[in-house]
């Protein structure tokens, strides 16, 4: 029984762990306690509510090296949608016979499917890391909550269906309103939040602007499509260096809200 | 800090409990598991237990007395009674306008 209660934090262990194990002594738990406990483990780790010592009230709610290794996960996903990006760009050049007279701007596209599975991971390890940043924010920050859920729906289905623009878009968003909270709590700074933006409306406000024939249309120069999301890579380098860093104890004097 | 219940999530109604089953004298965890799940039908399982008793000793609502073998007994503050005073007051309200209203819609 002892190994349920190893899940909780140090700082409940030391104030409720010897009376906890004489409870459990009393009235054995069954399956459902078992869950119940784990339950209460991570609810003690997420909203710590134990004073008397400094870290009961530590911003980061996600203990131990799990964050630090998925910010490096994340940054791996940068890299792979650079790789991703890479292989589109050199990917086989397809001529569409049948447009050539009716829709000249179709002629040809990138076959880019060898990419796909890289965009499918590079999407996946960023949602991941954007809950473990959510993770560590205050319970207070139910917009980032919400957020997260959305744009990890939205990342998910934008990951198997890139051609699904709209997808992306909500994804993003989504990830921009965590990066807001993140601030916000003093989890990211300026510099951080600014680089976020800047990269994320660049990459989406060219892609857009590019879809819609605002600036040209993407083709004939199929690559061009490719080449204007490179700046999205900033959200996993931001993303990335924010959990792999050792994070910067904020000590709060206020009590949690819950 | 507020004492309002409904903040307390996921732990508000488990709070509840534990706040009357402390109304009546200080108990330990085990008594209070016992006494809730009396009081309620439905067992408190020992995560959420605890849960509720760190947010409700954390805002002042319940205190810890010393451990008698091990087992730790809490017991009700001023505060704690009248929040949990507050909570059957507003409970008794809602109560009698429910019952009222389907007194109304059978005559």
């Amino acid at each position: 029984m002892t190994r349920l209660v190893a899940f909780y934090p140090r700082t409940w262990r030391d104030r409720y762990e010897d009376e906890f194990l004489a409870l459990l002594a009393e009235r054995p738990p069954d399956q459902v306690d078992r869950i119940d406990i784990v339950r209460g483990a991570i609810d003690a780790r997420l909203h710590p509510q134990v004073q008397g010592s400094p870290a009961a009230h530590e911003t980061p709610a996600l203990g131990g090296p799990w964050p630090v290794r998925v910010g490096w996960l994340t940054l791996t996903g940068g890299v792979l949608w650079v790789a991703a990006l890479v292989v589109a760009i050199n990917s086989p050049i397809v001529i569409y016979e049948t447009y050539r007279d009716a829709a000249p701007s179709m002629v040809t596209y990138r076959d880019a499917a060898a990419s796909m599975p890289l965009f499918f991971a590079a999407i996946t390890l960023l949602g991941v890391g954007l809950i473990a940043l959510t993770l560590q924010l205050p319970e207070t920050a139910r917009a980032a909550r919400a957020a997260v859920y959305l744009s990890s729906m939205a990342g998910l289905l934008w990951a198997f269906a890139p051609w699904f623009l709209l997808a992306g878009l909500i994804g993003f968003a989504g990830l921009l309103v965590v990066a807001f909270a993140a601030w916000r709590a003093g989890r990211w700074s300026s510099v951080e939040l600014g680089i976020l933006v800047t990269g994320v409306g660049l990459g989406w406000g060219l892609l857009l602007t590019g879809a819609s024939g605002l600036w040209g249309p993407p083709t004939p120069d199929p690559d061009i499509q490719f080449l204007v999301v490179v700046p999205l890579v900033a959200a996993w380098v931001v993303v990335g260096t924010s959990l792999a860093r050792v994070p910067r104890r904020v000590v709060s004097l206020d009590p949690p809200d819950a | 800090m507020t004492n309002g219940m409904t903040e307390l999530g996921r732990f508000a109604e488990p709070s509840l409990y534990i706040l009357l089953s402390l109304s009546d004298g200080p108990k330990h965890g085990y008594a209070i598991m016992s006494d809730v799940e009396e009081i309620s039908g439905v067992p408190l399982g020992p995560g959420t237990l605890y849960g509720a008793l760190a947010r409700l000793e954390q805002r002042g609502l319940i205190e810890a007395l010393e451990p008698e073998d091990r087992r730790r007994p809490y017991r009700l503050t001023a505060l704690g009674a009248t929040t949990l005073k507050a909570q059957l007051d507003g409970l008794a309200g809602f109560a009698k306008t429910g019952l009222q209203r389907l007194r109304e819609v059978s005559r």
